[in-house]
């Protein structure tokens, strides 16, 4: 796993001459494939969510026809979810060779900074605070809980460290739980480590610093431990170590960081892991998009899910899978637009449910977090599984 | 159209000297690294395998000349 460098100076150092140059870039373009791919403005028929819409409403900003303050709402907007990024001519057939993409996730990361620095927030605001809240307090107590009755070392010296975010020790510590036992089983030496603080993208959007300081905290802890590999189980921490975290903290990170699909898949090829028990399911996968679109990782998790046996997998390609999304995003765009989230998810429940799958499988606690209160809202009949869970099973 | 090219890595890259003109003098940088330009260049293999699985079931043939 490596980390990738993708940093336009004009919008880190916020000059707005170049960040206009930009936007008219995308003003200027006669594809807008952003427009066919972006799950927001195919769930709310709304051009202006598009990275399209986001760059004109910045290039109009800069010219004088509109005020920043008309982005408040519309800025939530965004999923942060890459598609309009990765399907966008500039970067999928031309960014390699230029070496100039389009950064729309950086853009809107940087007009909600320009906003909240002038003391606006958007609607729900509140409601986002609360969550991120909700993470913030959680005692040391409450954070090992998930592991209360495991065989898991901390503070103990190793070379491997198994990454546990607040979300998911808090949350959805079934997932902990399993990949936990999954490395026991395999006889892996490893340590726990959990974020004292979290490490949130949603700091991005308001308060980058606050970002760094947690980030730089829970790479020392990695550090003084000794670790070479850091296992992660969560795509949105992955993003954040392999993409922003060079970006914003301005070094590589000292260990190399591995999804735990990688790392089982990487297991299974040396035949250190094998599945011995069957497992009668029609399964299809989603691509969680921190996973997918902004770290490339797309094979592991079908190969894994492919090889335990009793599994009917129905495939659907992963370029299609480009304009889905669970509808999460992050707690702003849950919070502040929750419905057109929700709808979003039952597009994407809806579609596998279409393929005859009895079972949708996620590698992200995200997804799996936003499929369920889908499927509850909607009353959709399919299961939402982790990938975890299934391995572990299939292990014995 | 860039006519001025060079090779790195087997693939087709705009000679640097030539964006200086372009893209530096009107302030546009974009610090790219090699993984983050395998991962375009993944991805856009995806996207043409995708497109040819997808538009090849049928291959339309040429009007007849009356």
């Amino acid at each position: 796993m490596t980390q990738f460098i993708s940093i336009k100076k004009h919008i880190k150092e916020a000059k707005w001459e170049g960040i206009a140059r930009d936007c008219y870039n995308q003003f200027a373009c006669s594809h807008k494939m952003c427009r066919t791919y972006d799950p927001v403005v195919l769930a709310t028929g709304d051009e202006s969510y598009s990275a399209y819409g986001f760059h004109t409403s910045v290039l109009a900003v800069t010219r004088g026809l509109a005020k920043l303050e008309d982005l408040l709402d519309s800025f939530t907007f965004c999923l942060e979810c890459a598609s309009c990024e990765i399907r966008c001519p500039n970067t999928l057939f031309s960014g390699d060779f230029y070496r100039y993409t389009t950064t729309t996730i950086d853009l809107v990361r940087f007009v909600r900074r320009q906003l909240y620095e002038k003391g606006l927030k958007p609607r729900n605001w509140e409601k986002v605070e609360a969550s991120l809240s909700r993470l913030e307090t959680v005692k040391k107590e409450e954070l090992i809980q998930w592991s209360r009755d495991l065989k898991v070392k901390r503070d103990v010296p190793s070379e491997t460290v198994l990454l546990i975010d607040t979300f998911t020790a808090t949350q959805l510590s079934s997932i902990a739980r399993d990949i936990t036992e999954i490395l026991n089983k395999l006889g892996i030496d490893f340590t726990v480590i959990e974020p004292d603080a979290p490490l949130q993208q949603e700091y991005l959007s308001f308060n980058v610093e606050l970002f760094k300081k947690n980030a730089r905290n829970l790479v020392d802890k990695a550090v003084k431990l000794g670790a070479k590999t850091a296992l992660i189980i969560n795509p949105h921490l992955l993003t954040l170590l392999a993409r922003e975290y060079i970006k914003y903290n301005e070094e590589k990170l000292p260990f190399e960081q591995v999804f735990f699909t990688d790392y089982l898949w990487e297991l299974y090829k040396k035949g250190i892991l094998k599945f011995t028990k069957e497992i009668n399911l029609r399964a299809a996968y989603h691509d969680p998009c921190n996973l997918s679109k902004l770290n490339g990782i797309f094979d592991s998790p079908r190969k894994l899910l492919k090889s335990i046996p009793g599994i009917k997998y129905v495939e659907e390609h992963q370029v299609l899978q480009w304009r889905y999304c669970c509808g999460f995003g992050n707690y702003i765009f849950k919070n502040i637009n929750q419905d057109v989230s929700l709808r979003i998810g039952r597009t994407r429940v809806e579609n596998a449910i279409d393929l005859g799958a009895d079972a949708l499988v996620v590698a992200c606690p995200h997804c799996m977090d936003q499929f369920t209160e889908v499927i509850r809202t909607f009353n959709l009949n399919i299961q939402i599984l982790h990938l975890t869970e299934l391995i572990l099973k299939a292990m014995g | 159209m860039v006519e001025d090219v060079i090779i790195r890595y087997g693939r087709f890259e705009v000679n640097p000297k030539r964006m200086e003109k372009n893209i530096v003098k009107n302030d546009l940088i974009q610090e790219i690294d090699d993984n983050e330009r395998e991962r375009i260049i993944y991805c856009r293999k995806l996207y043409l395998e995708w497109m040819h699985l997808h538009f090849a079931k049928k291959v339309v043939k040429p009007p007849h000349p009356e």
